[in-house]
């Protein structure tokens, strides 16, 4: 079985566990940049290694006898750049959204990114939106395979929505300026005489857990507003099988950072949650207007507004948004099928290199 | 007018005392002096030593001409006036950076190529010395050493780099833009990697670490009061002593131990070395800090070492944070030099440790749950904690008298108890 060397930001079960771990036919090593990283004691065994750690790269190589690098962000690509250099291995690198920005990022950045698209060997964006930026920065497309992130569909299995005649909205994700919860807050407030029982709920930690807070009270949205902190996935997945509405508000933030396609939003359509969201980034790309869900302008409260009522005077239409959005999801945004697609992408680039059976 | 010449700098115990009855703020500190503001275009240094304030006076006057150094303005007899720069270093300028962009590698290579042509003995800087301006234009400060020490190749700067990850990217970009300085640098490496039978390191002054031959290329790992480690393979590290005897315990204690899982792996030993297992992976202190609670696993690991510790009768059970590492193959310890000489019956490092992570309390319930008898005896004499504010010097002190004075009171407990 071949081996690829998989480089992430943390070994921590939210950092893309199956993307590495999972890939059928090839076995693994689990490369963090510091021992630090290692941050999750049930992750840890004997294909977790640190990168400042290596004594010897070409060494470390032939002993794991490794086939191919695989960095899971843009600056971990480039990062692996001299690795890749001493060892004369194959690079690969997944690009997941703020990598494909100039968001926040070091000196020399773009400039780095256009060294990695030199001399990487292929890239796998999270979305087209992002292969486009790619594209644009200068990266050959035909370096370019696009690799959706997936749902595991049998911990996500679809219900179709109950129509109880309740309102509660639910919006799961970072309380970061991109994420959007600011304009939905602001959405719903808009909504609450025309639906006074109406409920929306946020879940996520971050930075502008004060801000937001702040805004509520601001707002008075008083016993309908509920904000969570960040709660574990079981317990975020049944909230979500209990809402009636889930939106995600993405959207482009101040300083450039963008989403890919927002994971909550696939787990939602998944269950048979009826969603809306926003023109931004990929989400075009997993949402088809009034066909699987609801699309409006990204930051844009009065659009957002309207969007939200449209969903909950048309139940009605609920039923068959939620199916098409199944099957979408079970298309495109299979786990299994996308750790499949991963490993394709990895024969297909070794092609004679690859030793042992698929 | 204020006089910055009324500031006093003097060495203390372990750090510099500084008198300062001026507003001048102080900027920077290190172990040969301070550094006030005193505008926005100059600063003094005010040295300890007035022969390091010559030294730096020559070495500033000398290099007035490179484009990278600070302008002098005036010295004296314990101080240097010079140039002020309110500009991030270069370790701050790369923050988050993943590769090391062209253009500071080429002013890195014209600043070292400009010092041999200067003909400084110390052909390096490291990343906190060297300011980023504007216009992206390097300066460096601190020339005390410039004649002095001798680093024909940039030691400093390279374990800076490496720290911050871009040592290769670094080397990378020499090897293409100068082959010839990458080779150069590349045979010095290979020149000094260190001959850990034939030993560089030396005992320091009471209560200071171990010096170390800043030449070697061998990375060094750590260093402390009794031996400095090097990395000299993928899976192995060298700890050498500055004295014999304390080679000879810490052999003793892991040769004697090697079946129990937590003792690293000894390869070879000499009269003051030790070739052991390298270990892989964070240190429990590392660790914890990232965790939001303490798990019962860790406490159960934790517990595993110290009683296995009291039964091979180790007289100091302890695990402070520090040396334990998080490893594949389970906890590791490092350090077992006062393992049979030292007599220390309760873990007061390890409490203070966890008490300094917050986590003191969840692992006192998960003791009492796990192994009662040891919560009994450690809550019984409760285990003082010792002020987290102490500076590492006199911790070291109040920790030993710390010891001594619970051993006094256990003793008596124990006398106590049998009278009765």
């Amino acid at each position: 079985m071949s081996k690829v060397m998989h480089l992430n930001l943390r070994v921590d079960p939210t950092q893309y566990i199956p993307q590495i771990r999972q890939v059928p036919g090839y076995d693994y090593i689990h490369l963090v940049r510091q021992p630090k990283y290692m941050t999750d004691l049930s992750l840890l065994n004997e294909k977790v290694h640190y990168l400042d750690e290596i004594f010897s790269p070409k060494e470390f190589v032939k002993k794991n006898k490794i086939s191919l690098l695989h960095a899971h962000h843009g600056q971990l690509g480039v990062l692996l750049l001299p690795f890749k250099e001493k060892t004369n291995l194959p690079l690969v690198t997944s690009i997941r959204g703020r990598d494909a920005t100039l968001a926040n990022q070091p000196v020399g950045y773009l400039d780095n990114m256009k060294m990695l698209f030199a001399n990487g060997e292929e890239f796998y964006p999270v979305c087209q939106h992002l292969a486009d930026r790619m594209i644009s920065w200068g990266c050959p497309p035909e370096k370019i395979k696009v690799l959706y992130g997936g749902v595991d569909l049998t911990q996500y299995t679809y219900t179709p929505p109950s129509l109880k005649g309740t309102q509660n909205i639910l919006s799961v994700g970072r309380l970061v300026e991109k994420k959007g919860h600011h304009v939905l807050m602001k959405a719903f407030k808009k909504l609450q005489s025309k639906y006074p029982h109406a409920t929306l709920t946020i879940i996520g930690r971050g930075e502008l857990h004060d801000e937001l807070s702040s805004l509520a009270t601001q707002l008075n949205l008083g016993d309908s507003f509920r904000l969570l902190q960040h709660l574990p996935k079981e317990q975020v997945r049944e909230q979500m099988r209990n809402a009636d509405l889930f939106c995600a508000a993405s959207l482009e933030a101040s300083n450039g950072d963008v989403e890919g396609i927002p994971n909550t939003l696939k787990e939602a359509m998944a269950l048979g949650v009826p969603v809306i969201s926003t023109n931004h980034a990929g989400i075009p790309e997993l949402i088809t207007h009034q066909k699987n869900g609801f699309l409006v302008a990204e930051n844009n409260v009065d659009e957002l507004a309207l969007g939200l009522e449209f969903m909950l005077s048309h139940t009605t239409l609920w039923e068959a948004f939620t199916k098409n959005a199944r099957k979408k999801v079970e298309q495109s945004f299979d786990a299994k099928k996308q750790l499949l697609l991963q490993a394709s992408y990895y024969n297909e680039l070794l092609g004679g290199k690859r030793h042992g059976k698929f | 007018m204020e006089n910055f010449k009324n500031i006093t700098v003097t060495k203390g115990n372990k750090t510099l005392v500084i008198d300062n009855p001026t507003s001048f703020p102080l900027i920077g500190m290190g172990s040969q002096g301070a550094v006030f503001k005193l505008s926005d275009e100059k600063c003094v240094k005010i040295y300890t030593d007035p022969v390091q304030a010559k030294m730096e006076a020559e070495a500033l006057e000398s290099g007035q001409h490179l484009s990278f150094f600070p302008i002098l303005y005036e010295s004296g007899p314990n101080y240097v006036v010079m140039e002020y720069f309110n500009a991030p270093t270069l370790k701050e300028y790369l923050r988050n950076c993943t590769y090391i962009p062209l253009s500071i590698t080429k002013k890195l290579l014209t600043m070292l190529r400009e010092m041999t042509e200067a003909n400084f003995t110390m052909i390096d800087a490291p990343l906190r010395h060297i300011f980023v301006l504007e216009n992206e234009e390097l300066k460096v400060v601190d020339h005390v050493n410039a004649f002095k020490r001798m680093h024909p190749v940039p030691l400093k700067l390279l374990r800076d780099l490496k720290i911050i990850l871009l040592k290769d990217s670094f080397l990378s970009r020499v090897k293409q833009l100068e082959p010839e300085t990458f080779q150069a640098w590349d045979d010095y490496f290979n020149q000094n990697t260190i001959d850990y039978r034939n030993i560089p390191v030396s005992s320091g002054d009471s209560g200071k670490g171990v010096k170390v031959e800043s030449s070697i290329s061998t990375p060094l790992i750590g260093k402390g009061h009794q031996g400095a480690v090097y990395r000299i393979a993928e899976n192995r590290c060298v700890k050498i002593y500055g004295k014999q005897n304390h080679c000879q315990q810490e052999k003793d204690v892991l040769l004697s131990n090697q079946k129990l899982p937590f003792i690293p792996k000894v390869y070879e030993t000499g009269s003051n070395y030790i070739v052991m297992e390298y270990l892989l992976g964070p240190n429990l202190n590392q660790f914890l800090k990232k965790q939001s609670h303490l798990s019962e696993d860790i406490t159960r690991r934790l517990l595993d070492i110290l009683v296995s510790m009291k039964k091979v009768g180790f007289k100091q059970v302890d695990a402070p944070l520090r040396h334990i590492f998080i490893t594949h193959d389970g906890f590791k310890m490092v350090d077992h030099v006062y393992s049979y000489s030292r007599e220390q019956p309760d873990p007061i490092e390890l409490i203070q440790n966890l008490h300094e992570r917050g986590f003191l309390e969840s692992f006192f319930e998960q003791v009492k749950k796990l192994e009662p008898n040891l919560h009994a005896e450690w809550t019984e004499t409760p285990i003082p904690l010792l002020n987290e504010m102490i500076e590492e010097g006199s911790y070291a002190a109040r920790l030993k008298a710390e010891i001594e004075n619970r051993n006094t009171k256990k003793n008596k407990n124990t006398a106590r108890a049998r009278r009765k």
